[in-house]
């Protein structure tokens, strides 16, 4: 792939470098001073805007384990196209969520210890393993793209015959872990807001992932289209969309569901912002996403779907927020807003994503279409090669 | 868990907390991330470009996969295709990969019955866009009968071929032609050359809405949004042979 414009200076190109200056500027202040000098996180607050990104990263990569297993183990086809990049968005996704761990650990040089000491007990314990397990499976899936480059054809055979148990233990891995984020806050009963709090957290974090990590490739399609001139598939698009409106569905009926059987209807009148907040983020990514995608108009519309993905990705950053953020700081009895390092260093990942994104996309056949020959099984005299699908 | 009163209660009266928390990290990522957005739209309308979201929707894209090919046709370099039919006569047509590449062709001439045309020779024109096309016959014979219902070419290997030949040379001629895989594998090829033709000659690819990208797709249609030389260099690289 040739990018005749690399060399030529443009806005976000300008935008970037200053983040980047910036970043880095606050990552030397984090390590050489600490984490008390760099950030606005406390005893009564030790989790910020980092662990709220990491939340993201993570749900947002969802889509990596869900295209896989609906491609290579139930076999839709249609949906090819879109898993490489779904696999390297998750890929990306993962490799920033360590690195911001490594920065948010208060003794990052310690990070390898949960590699050796193990505590069974632990969710954190959990969520390292089955982090560190997905990121091999990933490396694994998106290996063959690698190896296409150089022609090396021996070690993509073998990577093809394993490829379905591959891709069932990163769907394995991913299920455990994206629940295990929202069982880390089942140890917070009594600090939690109640309207986020649920012992169904963990199904609540799941499901809300799978949606969110469909829409992040709708809403990532339109990137790549912009960045790399690429046409944008729009059937396959809409095909997503579809089954976001279904996920979209089930979690709002799992939550409410579970809302009613638990008593947490009257919090649902409570004049207090943490409702405020809990109506935004419902109306924002579940209700106005819903019935825009329950109408085909919309649902197949190139600037709708592009509309729908980003109200769905903002309600799922005001959730995750929220639980991560909001929720908390009334029990905390303090006020917390994140300092100009950790938002510097968390948008520095943000565009070392994105530039890891283009440089890999530039670098490596990441956008391929099918290429086995299909026969279309017609009667005879009608009968056609095709293509593809 | 269930919600007890005593919790209710704690958060009715407990109310100066919503002053505390008055700055919300939440809002503040999400107006961040829809202010990039936004200002990506401005930047890019600045630039005089368009979001891929707001552009023109009625632009499909195509690639090498997203073709279908009768299988007893034979293609030839011209992306003309000359197929069998009983009695021993050829029917000819344009190909999908040209329609595709021009998005729309609109036919004006044919050539008339009982020509005899040479392989290689003009049997009919069309114009799409700004340009204007001629397509040459794959094999050599008279013109036995033309599609006189052919004005725009919609379904190329169906309703819309173009002539009729009685065949005088099929076996030589079909030497040069393409069939099978070896026609599915040039086609393939024909693509990458698509690609690196509307790369050089493209003025504004972006306007052309295609990709030089590996694997990319391209936009219906491409080829037309080139001006008058490019048009040209078209036929001579495409539907010349």
């Amino acid at each position: 792939m040739k990018n005749s414009n690399a060399s030529k200076l443009s806005f976000w190109k300008i935008v970037a470098a200053v983040i980047m200056i910036c970043g880095l500027y606050s990552s030397y202040i984090r390590f050489t001073k600490g984490l008390g000098a760099s950030t606005h996180l406390s005893d009564s607050i030790p989790w910020g805007l980092w662990i709220g990104f990491d939340f993201l990263g993570v749900g947002l990569a969802a889509a990596g384990f869900t295209i896989a297993v609906m491609v290579h183990v139930f076999n839709i086809h249609k949906f090819e196209p879109i898993v490489r990049p779904a696999i390297l968005t998750a890929y990306i996704g993962y490799t920033l969520v360590v690195l911001l761990l490594i920065i948010d650990l208060g003794r990052p040089q310690n990070f390898w210890h949960p590699l050796v000491m193990w505590n069974l007990h632990s969710v954190m314990f959990e969520i390292t393993w089955c982090v560190i397990c997905y990121s091999a499976i990933l490396t694994l899936e998106f290996a063959p793209v690698v190896l296409e480059k150089y022609n090396l054809t021996a070690p993509i055979k073998i990577l093809r015959k394993i490829s379905i148990p591959v891709v069932i233990l990163g769907v394995i891995f991913s299920t455990l872990h994206q629940s295990s984020f929202g069982s880390l806050y089942l140890i917070v009963p009594g600090r939690l807001y109640p309207l986020w709090y649920s012992t169904l957290l963990p199904v609540n974090f799941y499901i809300s992932c799978i949606a969110a990590g469909l829409s992040m490739i709708i809403f990532e399609s339109y990137l790549n289209a912009r960045a790399f001139n690429l046409g944008l598939r729009l059937d396959i698009l809409s095909g997503l969309a579809k089954i976001v409106l279904y996920v979209l569905i089930i979690g709002f009926l799992v939550r409410i569901t579970d809302m009613i059987i638990t008593g947490k209807t009257p919090f649902l009148f409570l004049p207090r912002t943490e409702t405020y907040m809990f109506y935004a983020e419902v109306i924002v990514g579940t209700f106005i996403p819903v019935y825009l995608l329950s109408q085909a108009k919309y649902r197949k519309s190139r600037m709708w779907l592009y509309v729908i993905s980003i109200f769905t990705l903002s309600g799922f950053v005001l959730n995750r927020i929220n639980v991560a953020v909001t929720g908390l700081v009334a029990s905390s009895k303090t006020s917390y807003f994140p300092s100009f390092d950790e938002i510097s260093i968390t948008m520095m990942l943000v565009v070392l994503g994105m530039w890891a994104f283009k440089l890999v996309s530039t670098k490596f056949p990441v956008f391929v279409e099918l290429e086995n020959l299909k026969e279309e099984k017609l009667p005879e005299d009608s009968r056609e090669m095709i293509l593809s699908e | 868990m269930s919600c007890s009163g005593m919790q209710f209660a704690s958060y009715v009266t407990n109310k100066n907390n919503n002053k505390r928390i008055n700055i919300m990290v939440a809002l503040f990522v999400v107006f961040t991330f829809i202010i990039l957005i936004v200002i990506d739209i401005v930047v890019l309308k600045a630039q005089k470009r368009k979001h891929p979201a707001f552009a023109d929707a009625a632009k499909a894209v195509f690639n090498k996969n997203s073709l279908s090919l009768p299988e007893r046709i034979f293609v030839s370099k011209g992306h003309t295709w000359a197929e069998l039919v009983p009695g021993g006569f050829a029917r000819v047509g344009v190909d999908e990969f040209v329609l595709k590449s021009l998005g729309k062709i609109s036919v004006n001439y044919i050539a008339k019955e009982q020509t005899l045309v040479k392989q290689g020779e003009v049997i009919f024109q069309g114009t799409s866009g700004k340009g204007s096309f001629s397509f040459r016959s794959p094999i050599d014979g008279v013109i036995q009968d033309v599609n006189r219902n052919l004005t725009n070419i919609q379904d190329p290997y169906r309703n819309d071929w173009g002539v009729i030949i009685s065949p005088s040379n099929w076996a030589d001629n079909t030497k040069s032609l393409k069939n099978g895989q070896a026609l599915v594998s040039w086609l393939k090829d024909e693509f990458s050359r698509l690609k690196d033709f509307l790369a050089v000659n493209s003025m504004n690819t972006e306007l052309a809405g295609v990709t030089m990208h590996d694997g990319g797709n391209i936009m219906e249609g491409a080829v037309t949004y080139m001006k008058a030389e490019g048009l040209k260099n078209f036929e001579n690289e495409f539907l010349t042979f």
